[in-house]
């Protein structure tokens, strides 16, 4: 029986990959054993899902720092005996990365890339990390402090990002200073503005085996988007020439688990872009598995040492998320609150999932 | 231009191009004009088949299979 820890439990308007990685690690006709659901907030709506989780324990926040997060797995772990642990959140991936050989001496494994790669591919390296994997991506200014003058020079529109999170796209140079400082206060400097290339957008999902080979690739495209473009309808593709992209930036980085790239097919030369290179699974994680590719469940088999079996995915397979309402109780959310952790066995409530 | 052969044509007329992952819709006569450029036979062909079934005259069926064609092309599609 295998004991697997997944982070990035919300389901709200802008869902984590948590749900869709349990659900992918569930649904394998290999899998026995417990799920263990990570969580920063007793409010991540993934935390009630009973069907999926079988345990949560909440998390000290990311700000908290890597000593802070080792030593809370750490009681975790004397409680679970974890054998692996899959982080779904950009925020949290540097502090695991930074742990990882601690956590595999307490017997836990995971399946990361190292911190450089994990900086390599960063918003802020991303255009040097494209041009060493022969890959085209729009061109990048990254702000260290606030914006000069120089910035009215900036061709418009253009897209603002911060560090981690948040994009916007903006027209004017007003806009332009605005969304800057805009994004500087919610999540600092650096911050990013780039170059907006009109087109279609397309996603695509690798694992890299940390020898420059790729284990799985598959690509998607978002039919339906929020108006934070998040990807509402989603369908699988099968495009040579984005798998080409994504293989590339695997074996250029020689990388190590889960990558998620976002890129743009230009509608001026009909080139993609890539705009983004996600260090870990996305929230379409479980369109994966759905089109016969179970990403998740391969992580968990390289995370153990085993040899992942995985099968090429069915393009045409589309998936629309959906909001559900999952149905607990105050014992369940004091339990989490006052303990910091919820089993399920011990609490009997419905839950829709 | 892509290849009509590439398509994935469903018997409800939903088009799909796996490649783009773009998705069109297609009426019974779209469908059969796509199916029979993709099993081989010419344009000539395929009129007459129509005018055949239609009882129509042929360049009112040429004109319509024109249009088609034109609607394929823009969307990327070389029907040759």
């Amino acid at each position: 029986m295998t004991r697997i820890a997944v982070t990035g439990l919300s389901a709200g308007e802008s869902p984590s990959p948590g749900l869709g990685v349990i659900r992918s690690i569930r649904e394998h006709p290999g899998w026995t054993g417990k799920i263990i659901g990570l969580a920063y907030d007793a409010y991540e709506s993934g935390v009630f899902a009973s069907r999926l989780v079988d345990s949560v324990y909440l998390l000290p926040y990311s700000t908290a720092g890597s000593d802070a997060l080792l030593e809370r797995i750490a009681e975790i772990h004397s409680k679970e005996r974890i054998d692996a642990i899959l982080p779904n959140l950009d925020v949290e991936l540097p502090n695991f990365i930074r742990i990882q050989k601690k956590l595999n001496d307490l017997g836990i494994r995971l399946f990361l890339p190292s911190e450089e790669q994990f900086k390599r591919r960063s918003k802020a390296q991303l255009m040097q990390c494209a041009a060493e994997a022969a890959v085209r991506t729009p061109d990048t200014m990254v702000l260290a402090g606030p914006p000069t003058d120089e910035l009215k020079k900036q061709a418009l529109p253009a897209v603002v990002k911060g560090l981690f999170y948040d994009a916007q796209v903006v027209y004017t140079h007003a806009e332009l200073m605005q969304a800057i400082h805009r994004m500087a206060s919610y999540w600092g400097y650096p911050v990013l503005v780039q170059q907006f290339i009109p087109g279609e957008e397309f996603n695509a999902i690798a694992l890299g085996d940390g020898t420059g080979e790729t284990i799985g690739a598959l690509c998607m495209k978002k039919l339906v988007m929020t108006e934070k473009k998040k990807g509402w309808v989603c369908v699988t593709i099968e495009n040579p020439e984005l798998e080409r992209i994504i293989r590339a930036l695997v074996r250029t980085l020689k990388w190590r688990g889960p990558m998620e790239i976002e890129a743009i097919h230009s509608k001026e030369d009909g080139r993609f872009y890539v705009f983004e290179i996600n260090p870990r699974f996305p929230q379409w994680i479980y369109l994966s598995k759905a089109a016969g590719a179970n990403f998740p469940y391969s992580y968990l088999q390289l995370a153990l040492g085993d040899e992942p079996q995985m099968s090429r995915h069915r393009p045409g397979v589309l998936f629309s998320n959906c909001t559900m309402n999952l149905i607990t109780d105050l014992a369940s959310l004091g339990s989490l609150f006052t303990n910091g952790e919820l089993h399920y066995a011990q609490n009997v409530h419905e839950a829709n999932l | 231009m892509q290849n009509l052969n590439d398509l994935a044509i469903s018997e409800s007329g939903l088009i799909f191009d796996p490649a783009s992952g773009s998705i069109a819709i297609s009426n019974p006569t779209g469908i059969q004009i796509l199916r029979a450029i993709c099993e081989g036979k010419s344009i000539e062909e395929i009129c007459e088949e129509l005018v055949r079934e239609y009882q129509e005259q042929p360049e009112v069926i040429a004109k319509d299979v024109e249009d088609f064609l034109i609607q394929l092309r823009n969307h990327g599609y070389n029907h040759d």
